[in-house]
C-alpha cells in the first residue's frame, strides 16, 4: 500500500469529526472520497496530510509511520494536497505560487518546470499576474499545478472540479488519467457522481467520520445504508 | 521607472555619503538620527513584511543590544566593537529563544506575546544589578565624533536595506512570503515554515541589536524609559506602515519622514509632545485611507494613470 490509515480518530472538543475511520491507497490507483457534507473528508485529509494530529489510529505512508510528523514532511516524502478553498498565494504571481515547492532546485529547472504545468494547464497567458485575479476554476487548476510541482506519488484532491468550467473538467481528468498512467495516485473527495464513475476503481464512502461502504460505484449505489446516509430514512 | 531604480540609488547613496561635508553639526546630528530610523523600520519589515507577523517587541531587540554593549565596554572592558558583536549575537539569539514558542501564535496573539514579550525585558532591566536598575547606566564617551555615529548608523541601515531587497529574489524570501500568504498550504508544499520564520525573525532583531548598541555609545547614558520604551516599537511600527508595509523603499521613506517632522516640530517649538500627536494622527490616517501606505498610493495612482490612458 503507497497509503495506510488505520483507525484514525478526530475528536473537536465533543464533536468526533473521524472516528476509526481506514483508507488504504494502492500505489497507481484513483480512490474516491464521497459522503454528505460534514462526514469528514476534508478532516481526513487534514489528518493524513499531517495539519491535523489524529487522537487516535496511525498513518503509513510508503510503509513509514508518518503520524504527527510536520506537514513539510510528509509533503518531502511525496504527498501533495489541495484544499476545497483554493489556498493560494494571492498577492503572488501564477508563475510564482508554482515556484515555491520547487524553490530549492537549480532555479533553470524549477522555471522550466513551471513553465510546462503553465503550458499543460493553459495558464501560460496569466503567468505574471497575481492568483488572486484568477477565476475561482482557475484557481482550482493552479492549485493542483502547484501540488504537482513537487512530483508526489499521492495526491489528495478536495472537490478539484468545483467551479470549474466544463471543458476545463474534462481536460483536467484527462491530466489525472495520464498522471495516473505515470504512476501516480489519488483520492479524490467530489460531488460530481460523472467524475467519480470516470476516473474511481474504488469508491469510499464515509458517514458521521467512518466508512460505510467500499467498493465501485454500482456497489455503492445499491448499499443500503449509503442510500440511508444521503436520503434520511 | 524600473529603469530608473539603479541610477536613484546610487544618486540616493552619493548624497547620502557627500551630505556630512556639506552639513554642519546640528543637521547632521538629526541626519544620523534619521539613519539610525532607517535602519529599525527596515529591520522590522523583515519580519512584518515577508511573513506577516506583526512584531510590537521589536525595541526589546534595541534596548538589549544597547545595554549588552555597554555592559561589555564598562564590565567587561571590551572594545565597542566587540561589544557590537555580542549585541548582535544576543539580540539573535534572545529572537531565536523568544521566536520558538510565539512564532506559533498567529495575528494579533502574536503581536500580543511580544508586546508582553519587551515589557518583561523592560522590567528586568529595571531590576538587575549589571544593567543599573533604575539608574541606568554610564558608557564611556567618545568625543564629539558625530561624523563617526554618521557612518556606523549609515552602514549598519544601509546593510539591513541591502540584506531587505537580496531577499526579494532570494529562495527564502519566496519562502517568506508564501508563509505570509497561506501558512498551511505553504507547510504541505514542503517549506519548513517553523526554521524559516525562526531565521527571518532572528536575522531581523540582528540590526536593533546592533544599532542599539551603538546608540548607547552615542547617547553615553541608557536608561530602561530611554532604550527600552514601547515607543520605540511604536515608532518603527508607523514608520513601516506609513512607508508601505512589505516594501523595500516604504519603511525607508516613513522613516524619514517621520523623523523629518519629529526634528521639525521639536524646532519649532521645543516640545515633544505635539510629535505623538501627529504620530497618532498619522495612524489614524493610514489604517483608514492608506492601509498600503505611501508606497501603494503611488502604485494606485499609477495604476488609474495607465487605465486613463488605455481609454480609447
Amino acid at each position: 500500500m503507497l497509503l495506510d490509515a488505520q483507525g484514525l480518530t478526530k475528536d473537536f472538543g465533543g464533536l468526533t469529526a473521524v472516528a476509526g475511520m481506514d483508507l488504504a491507497v494502492p500505489p497507481g490507483s484513483i480512490v474516491g472520497l464521497i459522503g454528505p457534507n460534514g462526514s469528514g473528508k476534508t478532516t481526513l485529509f487534514n489528518l493524513v496530510s499531517g495539519l491535523l494530529r489524529p487522537d487516535r489510529g496511525r498513518v503509513l505512508f510508503k510503509k513509514h509511520d508518518v503520524t504527527g510528523l510536520s506537514p513539510h514532511r510528509i509533503a518531502r516524502m511525496g504527498l501533495g494536497r489541495t484544499f476545497q478553498i483554493p489556498a493560494l498565494f494571492r498577492k503572488m504571481t501564477v508563475q510564482e505560487n508554482l515556484w515555491v515547492p520547487a524553490i530549492d532546485e537549480p532555479w533553470e529547472a524549477m522555471r522550466r518546470r513551471a513553465a510546462e504545468w503553465l503550458e499543460f494547464f493553459r495558464l501560460m497567458p496569466l503567468r505574471d499576474e497575481p492568483a488572486e485575479v484568477l477565476s475561482g476554476g482557475q484557481q482550482k487548476v493552479l492549485e493542483l499545478a502547484r501540488a504537482l510541482m513537487r512530483d508526489p506519488d499521492l495526491l489528495l484532491l478536495d472537490e478539484c472540479t468545483a467551479g470549474v468550467q466544463p471543458a476545463m473538467v474534462v481536460e483536467l481528468l484527462e491530466a489525472i488519467r495520464r498522471l495516473r498512467e505515470r504512476g501516480k495516485a489519488f483520492v479524490i473527495i467530489e460531488h460530481n457522481m460523472d467524475v467519480i464513475q470516470d476516473l474511481c476503481e474504488q469508491i469510499v464512502v464515509m458517514h458521521e467520520g467512518h466508512a460505510i461502504a467500499r467498493g465501485d460505484l454500482g456497489a455503492v449505489k445499491r448499499d443500503a445504508a449509503v442510500v440511508e446516509a444521503y436520503l434520511g430514512r | 521607472m524600473r529603469r530608473l531604480r539603479l541610477p536613484a540609488l546610487a544618486a540616493f547613496l552619493l548624497l547620502t555619503l557627500l551630505a556630512p561635508l556639506a552639513l554642519g553639526p546640528f543637521w547632521l546630528r538629526i541626519l544620523t538620527e534619521i539613519l539610525l530610523w532607517v535602519g529599525l523600520a527596515v529591520s522590522w519589515n523583515i519580519i512584518g513584511g515577508y511573513t506577516g507577523y506583526l512584531n510590537f517587541g521589536h525595541g526589546a531587540f534595541f534596548g538589549v543590544g544597547a545595554y549588552v554593549t555597554a555592559i561589555a565596554m564598562v564590565e567587561g572592558g571590551l572594545p565597542f566593537g566587540a561589544g557590537l558583536l555580542l549585541a548582535g549575537c544576543a539580540s539573535a539569539g534572545l529572537a531565536a529563544f523568544i521566536g520558538l514558542p510565539t512564532l506559533r501564535l498567529r495575528g494579533a496573539y502574536f503581536a500580543i506575546a511580544t508586546w508582553a514579550f519587551a515589557e518583561m525585558i523592560r522590567q528586568v532591566a529595571l531590576l538587575l544589578e549589571v544593567t543599573g536598575g533604575a539608574f541606568g547606566m554610564l558608557v564611556p564617551v567618545l568625543l564629539h565624533p558625530e561624523f563617526f555615529y554618521y557612518t556606523m548608523w549609515g552602514a549598519v541601515a544601509g546593510t539591513c536595506a541591502i540584506t531587505y531587497g537580496l531577499m526579494e529574489r532570494s529562495r527564502m524570501g519566496y519562502k517568506l512570503r508564501a508563509i505570509r500568504e497561506q501558512e498551511e498550504a505553504a507547510e504541505t508544499l514542503g517549506v519548513a515554515t517553523t526554521r524559516l520564520k525562526l531565521a527571518a525573525f532572528a536575522l531581523s532583531a540582528t540590526f536593533p541589536g546592533v544599532l542599539g548598541g551603538i546608540y548607547g555609545y552615542w547617547t553615553t547614558y541608557i536608561h530602561p524609559d530611554s532604550v527600552l520604551t514601547g515607543s520605540v516599537t511604536d515608532q518603527m511600527v508607523v514608520m513601516v506602515l506609513l512607508g508601505g508595509l512589505g516594501s523595500a523603499v516604504g519603511p525607508i521613506l516613513g522613516a524619514v519622514l517621520l523623523q523629518g517632522v519629529s526634528r521639525f516640530l521639536w524646532i519649532q517649538t521645543e516640545q515633544s509632545v505635539l510629535y505623538i500627536i501627529f504620530i497618532g494622527l498619522v495612524i489614524c490616517v493610514v489604517v483608514q485611507f492608506v492601509p498600503d501606505g505611501l508606497v501603494g498610493l503611488v502604485a494606485r495612482f499609477r495604476r488609474r494613470g495607465r487605465r486613463g490612458t488605455d481609454a480609447p
